[in-house]
């Protein structure tokens, strides 16, 4: 991650200004490493204010995905904190810039999650939940949303 | 050749990116690595 992913400019950028990013070596955190059992590197971790976890994710990302990455488990960050409106644009973000990732079917699973958690509007969900099932009908976010 | 360097700004610790992370109200990207 340090020699591709971390000199991006873009992914910094997200780092600095949305994120607070914290580096800590595996084998020198013993108490961080009982809280949250990270059994493998690279192991990213997104955490609210009082470190409960709101995303987890092993191994590399290049530049592209990592960025995508953020912008998703943004989104869930602000769904925990039940901040829905502030949620949806960072889904929508992922299916503009990064349709072709490898993260966009979940975030347009919780695009329609956020949503309805906004408007409370069930034909928005279920509009939503059909256009994922049309884009990406090989994920299990597809079948996950095979309830509607 | 130009060395690549990490642009990104890490916090000192984990306790001090918990305090900015609630003085700020962002989320944490806490990073597991191991060296080599």
């Amino acid at each position: 991650m340090g020699a591709v992913t971390y000199p991006d400019l873009f992914v910094a950028t997200l780092l600095n200004e949305y994120f607070v990013p914290v580096q800590i070596n595996i084998e020198k955190a013993r108490e961080l490493i009982l809280r949250y059992r990270p059994i493998w590197t690279p192991n990213l971790n997104v955490l609210d204010e009082e470190g409960a976890m709101v995303f987890h994710l092993e191994g590399w990302l290049p530049p592209s995905e990592y960025s995508a990455m953020l912008f998703l488990s943004r989104g869930h960050y602000f769904i925990r904190k039940k901040h829905y409106p502030e949620a949806t644009p960072n889904f929508q973000e992922i299916l503009q810039k990064y349709p072709t990732s490898s993260f966009a079917p979940e975030a347009f699973y919780y695009l329609g999650v956020s949503k309805y958690m906004t408007a409370h509007k069930v034909e928005e969900l279920i509009e939503t939940w059909k256009k994922l099932q049309v884009s990406y009908p090989y994920s299990s976010w597809a079948i996950r949303a095979g309830i509607i | 050749m130009e060395k690549l360097e990490s642009r990104v700004k890490w916090e000192e610790s984990f306790e001090k990116g918990q305090e900015r992370s609630r003085k700020e109200g962002k989320p944490i990207l806490l990073d597991f690595f191991k060296d080599g």
